[in-house]
């Protein structure tokens, strides 16, 4: 090789160190891919607990099927220190990979710790350039160390049993909402609006539940994860909680659109009607000097539930229109009424004062005299596969 | 041009079309064990009805129902066209929403409406703008596909066959009477082959008698075989009575689930009715208006179609009620009166002429 090629081959040898992945590689095989993610902070020791679950890369089907494969399908590291940053740096005394948090799919934070407020973790994941903010955030209800030492059967990795749930409750029952993320609590809390994030709670416990012993057990309800009910979020602080019957509600009024189903007296009996949000408009009005807000709500119908009545003439449609409009017109009056006792706007008057009169001088006070008024208007549209119901005496009524 | 074996295929495609969907369940709600007979008066009756349109379409070779009405009536003659193109607009709205509630009832429910409306059209527009024979060489194609699996499919559900459900027999063999509106719907809607008719080489006269036969034959044998595999207890109140008998199929322990065949047959034939209809109201509007451009105003049929197919009424309860109050009536006006009243103004005026010429 001549003098001048050997230079030239020494010149691209020193060049190549300023190619910027000399520095900032990442090799997938030396990443710990975070799934989920707990927080808690004791209020008397001020020390931060935080429970990172990560994905066994060896916990796949094909390992599985290996003699002794049965692994398990996360592993939680847990770290405790004064600060978060220094939650970030211990976690290596235990963890030999490099931590991605980017994957994660849930953050679960400590009820006690969301009541006395979550402002600083907030200020710190959104400090942090490589955490995302587009996750859901969940309060436990119960103990957070049982929460993150929970396996789930069938959906193996807890944090995507969550998300998948999270996900079906929402399209098929209205019992979880859209506006669950760190981001959403960030913007409403900035606000200073009401937000209702899901709550995740561990179910009975019995005999060892490791992965082995989740996925031998019958039971599919013992040793679980269980979502359900809502946490109310202002101010970056838990302030209290919906059931699932008020998360519906809560759901509808914020214009979430899926399906639900309620139960109504109807006749000498009860019927139960599927129902389909269409669409929800919120109109700011003004009636003698106070706000008045309109909030009209049409709702699709189907006989697909209604084993107990289903209507024959076109009178008897418009008469289970108009009953189920009321019903659910009077049931969510009612909520609105109950929540503006216990000083919680579930309704967002306040943002939306804050919007169509940005120059009113006192918003809370106004926001909280403003009068509601809600109109629903359903139609009956889909239907089940009977055209008429069985009639016969063996059953209720 | 399209052969006389393509246009019976046609007819009976077109008859069996939705009827197989809404239908079933209402014949024997109204006639219990003996629903099978009702359709077999209401298709007498529609052959009469198919002379009556032969006598007219007769009496001017090569002219559509709509381009008769012109040369008869002049500009009034153009109203009536309109007519046809509204008539023809309904059916094939409401046979869209028919096939867009089965698919959401059955297996499908998430899926909006539209979705369903807006591509049968699409790919229906296709076919029409392509002109008679590819809607004539369509249907024959699929055809024998549809043929095949339906009655297969059905004949493994005569597992389940008892004789006792269709007893008492013969005992209300006049229910028709009460139920006029399967002379409408189907047999009185095939009016909107007519406008195929000048497009068919020879024999439709016919194609279109034994096609009709032939579908009225075949309603009555679902409806017996209906209520033979299901009761007629089951049967007059399940939607679907036929997805019903397909999907309890059960052959061994191996075949469980072939109701989504069905489903694609079901959705088939309503596609043919589509088709019709949309050839009809393709037809109708070149001849009364006379476009220069061949597709644009098929664009236009497909949003008006599916924008129609979900207002044509609100509830499938609604249909039911709207299709036993009206259908009867509403379809004899543009099958009957005015083929009528357009078949005597054309013989007044041959009379007329054949006198002046003689004088």
């Amino acid at each position: 090789m001549s003098r001048r090629s050997l230079a030239i081959a020494a010149i691209f040898a020193l060049l190549s160190s300023l190619l910027a992945s000399c520095w900032d590689k990442a090799e997938m095989n030396e990443l710990a891919l975070v799934s989920m993610v707990g927080l808690d902070r004791d209020p008397d020791s001020g020390l931060y607990t935080v429970w990172l679950q990560i994905i066994n890369p060896a916990s796949g089907a094909s390992a599985q099927k290996m003699p002794g494969g049965e692994q398990a399908p996360v592993y939680t590291y847990k770290v405790s220190a004064r600060s978060f940053a220094e939650t970030q740096l211990s976690i290596y005394k235990l963890m030999p990979r490099k931590m991605f948090v980017h994957h994660a799919k849930a953050i679960i934070l400590s009820e006690r710790t969301a009541r006395r407020g979550m402002r600083d973790f907030l200020n710190f994941t959104e400090l942090m350039p490589d955490a995302r903010s587009s996750v859901p955030l969940l309060i436990a209800d119960g103990p957070l160390e049982d929460v993150m030492h929970t396996f789930t059967p069938l959906e193996r990795n807890p944090a995507d049993s969550i998300a998948s749930r999270l996900q079906l409750l929402y399209e098929l029952g209205l019992m979880s909402g859209r506006r669950i993320e760190i981001r959403d609590v960030i913007e409403r809390s900035a606000k200073r609006e009401i937000i209702v994030l899901p709550l995740v709670a561990p179910t009975a416990r019995q005999g060892d539940p490791n992965s082995w012993q989740v996925n031998a057990e019958i039971d599919a309800s013992i040793n679980q994860l269980k979502v359900g009910g809502g946490a109310v979020i202002r101010d970056y602080r838990m302030i209290g909680r919906l059931s699932d019957k008020e998360l519906v509600l809560y759901n509808l009024l914020n214009g979430s659109r899926g399906r639900f189903v309620r139960r109504y007296p109807f006749r000498d009996g009860h019927i139960t009607v599927n129902m389909k949000s269409r669409r929800v408009q919120r109109k700011l009005e003004w009636r003698d000097g106070k706000p008045f807000v309109r909030v009209r709500i049409r709702l699709d119908i189907s006989t697909l539930t209604m084993s107990e009545f289903h209507p024959q003439t076109m009178e008897e449609v418009r008469e289970l229109e108009r009953h189920v409009s009321r019903c659910l017109a009077d049931e969510l009056t009612a909520f609105l009424e109950s929540a503006r006792g216990k000083g919680w706007d579930l309704l967002r008057v306040r943002g939306l004062l804050r919007r169509k009169a940005p120059k009113l001088a006192d918003l809370d006070k106004i926001a909280d005299e403003a009068e509601i008024g809600i109109e629903v208007e359903s139609r009956i549209t889909g239907m089940g596969n009977l055209s008429r119901l069985y009639d016969g005496t063996g059953g209720e009524r | 041009m399209i052969s006389r074996g393509q246009y019976y295929l046609l007819t009976v495609n077109f008859t069996l079309g939705t009827t197989l969907f809404v239908t079933i369940n209402a014949l024997i709600q109204e006639a219990g064990t003996d629903a099978w007979m009702m359709p077999l008066w209401a298709g007498a009756y529609g052959m009469l009805v198919a002379m009556l349109w032969m006598a007219l379409l007769r009496s001017s070779p090569g002219k559509s129902p709509v381009e008769i009405a012109r040369v008869a009536w002049g500009p009034a003659g153009a109203i009536v066209g309109v007519l046809y193109l509204i008539f023809f607009c309904l059916t094939a709205a409401w046979a869209l929403r028919n096939l867009s509630d089965f698919m959401n009832v059955t297996i499908m429910p998430r899926t909006p409406p539209t979705m369903f409306h807006v591509m049968f059209l699409l790919v229906a527009g296709y076919a029409v703008a392509q002109g008679s024979e590819t809607v004539g060489r369509l249907n024959a194609l699929v055809t024998p596909f549809l043929v095949v699996s339906f009655w297969a499919s059905l004949a493994l559900a005569t597992a389940e066959w008892d004789w006792e459900r269709l007893q008492p027999a013969f005992r209300d063999p006049w229910a028709i009477v009460r139920y006029p509106t399967l002379l409408g719907f189907p047999f009185m809607e095939t009016f909107a082959l007519t406008m195929l008719w000048p497009r068919v080489r020879s024999g439709a006269a016919g194609a279109l008698l034994l096609g009709l036969a032939s579908a009225a034959v075949s309603i009555s044998l679902m409806a017996f075989m209906t209520v033979g595999l299901l009761g007629p207890e089951r049967a007059a109140r399940i939607n679907y009575p036929i997805y019903t008998v397909v999907q309890e199929v059960e052959l061994g322990q191996v075949l469980v689930n072939i109701h989504s065949v069905l489903t694609v047959i079901l959705i088939t034939l309503i596609f043919i009715k589509l088709l019709v209809l949309l050839y009809a109201a393709f037809e109708t509007i070149g001849q009364l208006f006379r476009p220069s451009s061949r597709w644009p105003h098929l664009l236009a049929l497909t949003i008006l179609l599916s924008a129609g197919a979900l207002t044509i009424y609100e509830n499938p309860i609604q249909n039911r009620i709207q299709t036993s109050a009206y259908i009867f009536i509403f379809d004899s006006v543009y099958a009957l009166l005015i083929p009528v009243l357009l078949l005597i103004t054309v013989q007044v005026r041959r009379m007329i002429g054949g006198r002046s010429r003689r004088s």
